[in-house]
């Protein structure tokens, strides 16, 4: 059984369905998040709904339905109606019992009916998405609707195919995806400026209810009016500087729309941007070229009076809630329009609070819807609910860092293996030294426990492997094993306080790792660079031990210098000079492999069936910086 | 049932002592039964979760790059069309030959490259308009019966990638002076 959330906007919808027992959106067939709310009967009779509804607009404007919303529900005779009657291109009459009639086709439609497509349009692309029937469904509506048109979006669903569960308010579905069902007894303030329409509305939640104080706004006014100004504003400017007038060429007009959504896009994330429509249009002195700077200071002067209005609208609301501003506790946005930065700095300067805004505000609502339905589907069950673990765990390894196991946040019961070796020859025995933290190096972490694995048959350093395996289970014990493979011999340690930290504890832990994390990191980096000249100080040795007297003297010695060199700044503190060094040393290892290859290459001629020795031994020692440390 | 025959029953307080608990665990069997079963479903489908999580990760990231691509591409549009106001402004047969060449060959370089992106140019002009690859900016009246419906001018060029509409290709309309 799933049940799809949905949005159902005045013009665009949205919808979410829970997977895994988290809210997801659904995109459409088209491959969008979000669906236009338009509907249309094409000129040879196709319904078209969504962006092809759109996109035949101009051509068929009468039997084009969009902002649907805006009527269903309603009286003929209301002074809404009356208004939008103005406002909208296609026939509205009056039905029978009073209500409202559309005309598309040859047909009268009821805004339900008009509704049912679009939903009907979201059931088949949610369905087709997800491969399985979809029957019922949780629609979202303005906290403002009264019961009969509650009632009328209902039935929509209905007429659609779905089962509707419930109707709940877009602002309550606002707080469900922001989990704020939870909070007993907070107030919140939704603010809902999407494309055409703006609505404030002030929740308080109770015992088990989210239940609307107050609502206000403004159902013309949107995004699109921002959009309108710019527009207007870049062909005003280009008049004034060229003298030509670009709002009747059309062909410029769609480059200049374009031009203007980008350019208020950007200001969201930059202060300036460049309005850039080479070849715009050209007169008698030849081809001309709109080059604009539009800055965000620019873009808030033009659109100064829409924030502002909406913010009066928002007092207005909070007034009518018995609430003082000082009692709210959260505040949500919602609607694209919301990431305008001025438009967030003015709530935020509002109510003095910094505004909820992680969740994407145009898909915020019918998250929220899906939310709903996973209550009501029981997903969220408590048995499952799994706990990650708060902070790294790790062991220590060579030259005293911190390698970490099993990252922070993992979700937990887990179970993950690293392979390590030893650090010198002959090395017989390991310690496992068990570290919990986000922190570099081993010394600023928390040790959790140590122990040794021994026995470990005698072998060149970097030959023995040993396994190294962290287990957490459901309870957060963890369980960590060291097993040489040779052997199979292994050894153990079992953490019961692995998570056993509070709070702030973990807090503290994070906070320390982040404003440690440049220096933790140039130790870290010292660290690997005093292990990698380690062991490339051992291949070089054991290469002019192998070696012996194949290599003349003079090479010989160059690479006894350059050791002694390595050695040197291995021991000091500068890391330039280790790397240095050791590129060094490298270098000459590389030049003494020349000369060993060509010594086997004249040695395999004059012997060509006996085996090559001295090749293989140059390069081979080329393992990283695993060691345990010891 | 079975069980329950088999035991020697004391005295009938005792027994019934005995009927209870017996009672009692086939109570708590039938409850861990249960349970386990439904744990193990749970487990079964978490399982099953994490494969096709993953499965489907892997599908969005081709996904994502693919839309990163096509992203991109979009953007870039903006500067074909500049060319194209270009072409066809009126000054742009008084430039130098050589001029003229050369920036058709930028242009078709831009070209050129997005191909290999697999895109392709919608072709609209006199074509009966259609909103799958169309977006109707205005309508026109015509003479002629035959060009009612259709496009009778392309005031932007559209695009597809791998045979998805990527940019509407922007049309005038005819339409009909008698309809």
């Amino acid at each position: 059984m799933k049940i799809l959330g949905i949005d159902l906007g005045t013009t665009n919808s949205a919808m979410a369905i829970i997977e895994g027992g988290e809210p997801k959106i659904l995109e459409n067939e088209e491959g969008n998040r979000t669906t236009s709310s338009i509907v249309a009967i094409s000129k040879n009779g196709d319904r078209l709904v969504g962006l092809l509804a759109k996109r035949q607009a101009v051509t068929n404007s009468q039997n084009t339905i969009f902002s649907v919303k805006r009527l269903i529900g309603r009286n003929f005779s209301s002074l809404e109606v009356e208004k939008d009657k103005k406002l909208l291109p296609y026939k509205i009459t009056e039905s029978k019992e009073g209500g409202v009639l559309v005309t598309m086709g040859d047909k009268t439609y009821r805004p339900e009916e008009i509704s049912a497509m679009i939903l009907q349009k979201l059931k088949h692309d949610a369905e087709a998405k997800i491969g399985a029937k979809i029957d019922e469904a949780i629609i979202t509506v303005p906290a403002y609707f009264d019961d009969a048109q509650r009632k009328a979006t209902k039935i929509a669903g209905e007429i659609a195919g779905f089962k509707v569960h419930r109707i709940i308010n877009e602002p309550t579905a606002a707080a469900l995806a922001y989990g704020f069902n939870k909070k007993r007894n907070e107030k919140i303030v939704v603010y809902d400026l999407g494309g055409g329409t703006f609505d404030v509305s002030v929740l308080e939640v109770g015992e088990d209810v989210i239940e609307v104080k107050s609502t206000d706004g403004d159902t013309h006014l949107g995004g699109d009016d921002f959009d309108q100004r710019t527009i207007k504003w870049i062909i005003d400017e280009y008049k004034k500087e060229s003298g030509i007038d670009l709002s009747k060429d059309l062909m410029a007009l769609q480059r200049l729309k374009e031009a203007a959504e980008k350019a208020k896009h950007e200001l969201s994330s930059t202060l300036e941007s460049e309005i850039n429509i080479p070849f715009i249009t050209s007169d008698a002195a030849g081809p001309k070229h709109l080059l604009l700077k539009l800055t965000r200071a620019k873009l808030e002067e033009l659109v100064g009076d829409y924030i502002k209005n909406s913010i009066e609208i928002t007092e207005r609301a909070i007034n009518a809630s018995s609430f003082n501003i000082n009692d709210i506790d959260e505040i949500i946005l919602v609607g694209g329009q919301t990431r305008m930065p001025a438009v967030q700095n003015a709530v935020k300067d509002f109510f003095g609070k910094e505004p909820n805004k992680s969740i994407n505000p145009d898909e915020v609502v019918a998250i929220g819807a899906a939310v709903q339905a996973g209550i009501l589907q029981g997903d969220i069950k408590d048995v499952l609910l799994l706990d990650v673990t708060p902070l790294s765990l790790g062991i220590e390894t060579l030259g005293g860092i911190c390698t970490k196991i099993i990252a922070k946040n993992t979700t937990i019961p887990t179970s993950k293996n690293q392979i390590f070796s030893t650090a010198s020859d002959n090395q017989t025995s390991v310690e496992i030294h068990v570290l919990q933290g986000e922190r570099e190096m081993a010394i600023d972490n928390k040790t959790l426990g140590r122990f040794i694995l021994d026995g470990i048959p005698p072998a060149p350093r970097g030959i023995p492997q040993i396994e190294v395996n962290f287990d957490i289970d459901v309870n957060g014990i963890l369980n960590v094993t060291a097993k040489d493979k040779a052997t199979s011999k292994s050894q153990s340690i079992r953490i019961e306080a692995s998570t056993g930290l509070s709070k702030e504890d973990i807090e503290k832990l994070k906070k320390d790792a982040e404003t440690h994390a440049e220096d933790d990191k140039r130790k870290k980096e010292f660290a690997e660079a005093r292990n990698n000249a380690d062991s490339l100080i051992y291949t070089a040795e054991k290469s002019l031990r192998d070696a012996g007297d194949k290599i003349p003297a003079d090479s010989k010695k160059m690479v006894e210098e350059k050791i002694e060199s390595l050695k040197k700044a291995k021991d000091g503190s500068s890391i330039d000079e280790i790397r240095n060094s050791s590129q060094e040393l490298s270098k000459a290892l590389s030049s003494i492999g020349e000369i060993l290859y060509k010594q086997a290459q004249e040695q395999g001629r004059s012997q060509s069936e006996e085996k090559k020795d001295g090749e293989g031994n140059v390069h081979d020692a080329d393992f990283e910086d695993k060691g345990t440390s010891n | 049932m079975d069980e329950e025959n088999d035991l020697t029953i004391e005295s009938e307080e005792e027994g019934e002592n005995i009927q209870n608990k017996i009672k009692k665990i086939k109570e708590e069997l039938k409850n861990c039964q249960k349970e386990k079963e439904e744990y193990l479903t749970g487990w079964q489908r978490a399982k099953a979760d994490f494969i096709n999580a993953r499965k489907e990760e892997e599908e969005n990231r081709k996904e994502l790059i693919k839309s990163a691509e096509e992203n991109l591409i979009k953007e870039l549009l903006a500067v074909l069309d500049g060319f194209e106001a270009a072409f066809e402004d009126k000054s742009w047969q008084t430039l130098d030959k050589n001029w003229q060449d050369g920036l058709k060959s930028l242009y078709n370089q831009f070209l050129d490259t997005f191909k290999k992106y697999n895109l392709t140019l919608i072709d609209s002009q006199g074509k009966i308009f259609d909103p799958q690859e169309h977006e109707a900016i205005d309508e026109i009246e015509v003479n002629n019966q035959e060009m009612a419906g259709k496009v009778v001018k392309e005031l932007r060029k559209g695009y597809k990638i791998n045979q998805k509409v990527l940019r509407p290709a922007q049309v005038r309309v005819g339409r009909y002076k008698l309809q």
